[in-house]
C-alpha cells in the first residue's frame, strides 16, 4: 500500500501544518522509513495543489524536528531518528493542542465515548511501536 | 479515385469506432464513488435506477455509433467521390462525439438526485511513494528514429526517385505536384518532426504539471493518458513517414493503408488499456465540488478559492483544470488550441 498523505484546504487548519502532521504519522509508524527519499516540494505541491512555499514550510517543520535531512538539489531525505524524551515545553505544546481538539470535538458534537475509545487505541498502538523498537 | 473516396470514409469508421468504444468504457474506468460524476452509495449501480441510467447511456452510445456508421456507409455509396461527401464525413464523427457527450450530460443529471453527502469538499491526496510512469526519453526518440529511417532511405534511394510525384490528392486525382529536391522530398518528413516534438513537449509539460496521482488507479490513468499522447506521436510520426516514401512506393493507397493500420493499433492498444483500468481496485469517492464551482453543466471547474490548477474531474477519470486559477484560463486555451492550430496548419500544408 502507498503511504498516502491527506489534506482538506477547506479545513482551518494551515495546509503546511496538516501536511506536517500527515507525514509525521507515517514516520512515527514506520511506514516512512530512515533513507527514503521523500518525493521533492514541486512534486508534492503539484500532488496537493497547494503552493511550493507551503510544502516547503512543511518539510522544514519536520527538519526542525530531526526527520529529514533537506540538501540541496536532492530533496528530503528520512533521517534514523531516535525518539527523545518528552521536553517540558513539548509536554505543554501537547497539552495544548489536546485541549484545542477537544473542543473542536465538543464543538462538533463528538461522543465523548468516541473520543475515549480513539484516544485510547492511539496509546495502545504507542505501546505496541514502542515495545517494537 | 472514388476507392480512395471510400478508404478515407472508412477511416472515418475506425475513429467513429473508437470514440464509441471510448464512451462506452469510461463510466467503468472512472470507477470509485463516481457515477457520471455524481459521488453515489457503493452498490447504486446495481440498483434499478442505476441500471436504468446507466442502460439508457449505453443504448445512446450504441445508438449514436450505429447511426455514424450507417451514414458514412452512406456516404461511401453515394459522395465519395467529392469533397463535400468527404468533409460530411468529418461532420459525422463530430456529431457522434457530441451525442455521446450529451448522453453522458443526461446521465450526470439523472443520477443527482442519488448525490451522497461526502466530507470536505476541496480534500487532496497524495502519495509520498516514488512516481510511476516515468517519462522514459528513450521512447520520445522512436518517432524521430521512423523519420530518420525514411529520410535515410529516400537519401539512399535519391536516383530511383522520380523527376515530378504527386504529393497531394484530391477526389479526382492527383492535384498537386512536386520535384525532385530536397524540400520537396524531405519537406514532409521535416513537417512531421515539427509535429512529434510539438506532441513530446506536450507530453513533458503535462507530466511536469499534472498530479502523480494517489492510488494505483489514478496513476494508471496518468499514464494512460502520456502513453496515449506518446502513441499518438509515434502514429505520426508513421503516417508522415508512409507519405513521404508514396513517389518510391506508390499513390495514396499506402497512405491510407498505413493510416488504417495505425488506427486499427491505436483503437486496441486503447480498449486494452480501458479494460485494464476497469480492472484496478476502485478508489474512494471523491468530494463534491464546492457550491458554483462548476460550469458548463458540470463540464469545467471554476473556484478562485482552490489554489489548486488541476483538480481531480468530477468524472472520476484523470484531472481537469481549474479556471479560477490565474493560470487556468491560459492552460486550457493551450490545451485547447495547440490541437486546433496543429489541425490547421496541417489542412494548410495539404491544401
Amino acid at each position: 500500500m502507498l503511504p498516502v498523505i491527506e489534506i482538506d484546504l477547506a479545513a482551518p487548519t494551515p495546509a503546511f501544518r496538516q501536511i506536517a502532521d500527515a507525514i509525521r504519522a507515517h514516520l512515527v509508524a514506520g511506514r516512512v522509513r530512515a533513507g527514503q527519499q521523500l518525493p521533492t516540494v514541486r512534486r508534492l505541491a503539484t500532488d496537493l495543489g497547494v503552493h511550493h512555499n507551503t510544502v516547503a514550510e512543511a518539510y522544514r517543520l519536520l527538519a526542525g524536528e530531526g526527520w529529514l535531512d533537506l540538501g540541496r538539489g536532492r530533496g528530503a531525505t528520512v533521517l534514523s531518528r531516535a525518539t527523545p524524551g518528552a521536553s517540558p515545553e513539548a509536554a505543554e505544546r501537547f497539552e495544548r493542542r489536546l485541549g484545542e481538539l477537544a473542543a473542536v470535538a465538543r464543538a462538533e458534537g463528538v461522543p465523548a465515548e468516541s473520543v475515549r475509545e480513539r484516544l485510547l487505541a492511539l496509546a495502545r498502538a504507542m505501546l505496541a511501536e514502542r515495545r517494537r523498537a | 479515385m472514388r476507392e480512395v473516396g471510400i478508404w478515407v470514409v472508412g477511416l472515418q469508421g475506425l475513429a467513429v469506432l473508437q470514440v464509441g468504444a471510448a464512451y462506452l468504457l469510461a463510466p467503468r474506468a472512472a470507477g470509485g464513488g463516481a457515477w457520471f460524476g455524481v459521488p453515489v452509495a457503493p452498490g447504486f449501480a446495481a440498483t434499478a435506477e442505476g441500471g436504468r441510467i446507466a442502460g439508457g447511456y449505453r443504448r445512446a452510445v450504441v445508438g449514436w455509433t450505429l447511426a455514424s456508421l450507417v451514414a458514412l456507409a452512406a456516404l461511401a455509396l453515394l459522395a465519395a467521390d467529392a469533397w463535400p461527401g468527404l468533409a460530411a464525413a468529418g461532420l459525422v464523427t463530430l456529431a457522434q462525439v457530441g451525442g455521446c457527450t450529451a448522453a453522458w450530460s443526461a446521465a450526470h443529471r439523472a443520477s443527482l438526485p442519488h448525490a451522497v453527502p461526502t466530507p470536505g469538499s476541496m480534500i487532496r491526496r497524495a502519495s509520498l511513494g516514488p512516481v510511476t510512469g516515468a517519462l522514459r526519453p528513450a521512447m520520445d526518440l522512436v518517432g524521430f528514429l521512423i523519420l530518420g529511417a525514411a529520410a535515410l532511405y529516400l537519401w539512399s534511394r535519391w536516383d530511383q526517385l522520380p523527376e515530378r510525384f504527386p504529393v497531394h490528392w484530391g477526389p479526382s486525382g492527383p492535384d498537386r505536384w512536386g520535384t525532385r529536391r530536397p524540400a520537396d522530398v524531405f519537406g514532409p518528413l521535416g513537417f512531421g518532426a515539427g509535429m512529434v516534438a510539438m506532441m513530446v513537449a506536450l507530453r513533458w509539460v503535462l507530466a511536469w504539471q499534472l498530479p502523480a496521482g494517489a492510488t494505483p488507479r489514478a496513476q494508471a490513468t496518468r499514464r494512460l493518458g502520456l502513453d496515449a499522447l506518446q502513441g499518438t506521436g509515434w502514429f505520426i510520426a508513421g503516417l508522415t513517414a508512409v507519405g513521404a516514401l508514396t513517389p518510391l512506393a506508390g499513390g495514396p493507397e499506402v497512405v491510407i493503408v498505413g493510416a488504417g493500420v495505425g488506427m486499427l493499433v491505436l483503437l486496441v492498444a486503447s480498449v486494452v488499456a480501458l479494460v485494464r483500468l476497469s480492472a484496478l481496485p476502485p478508489d474512494p469517492p471523491g468530494p463534491p465540488p464546492p457550491a458554483g464551482a462548476l460550469r458548463w453543466g458540470g463540464l469545467l471547474y471554476a473556484n478562485p478559492e482552490d489554489p489548486a490548477l488541476w483538480v481531480p474531474k468530477g468524472a472520476g477519470l484523470g484531472y481537469t483544470v481549474n479556471l479560477g486559477h490565474p493560470r487556468g484560463k491560459l492552460t486550457l486555451a493551450l490545451l485547447v488550441g495547440l490541437p486546433i492550430a496543429l489541425s490547421l496548419g496541417l489542412a494548410w500544408l495539404t491544401s
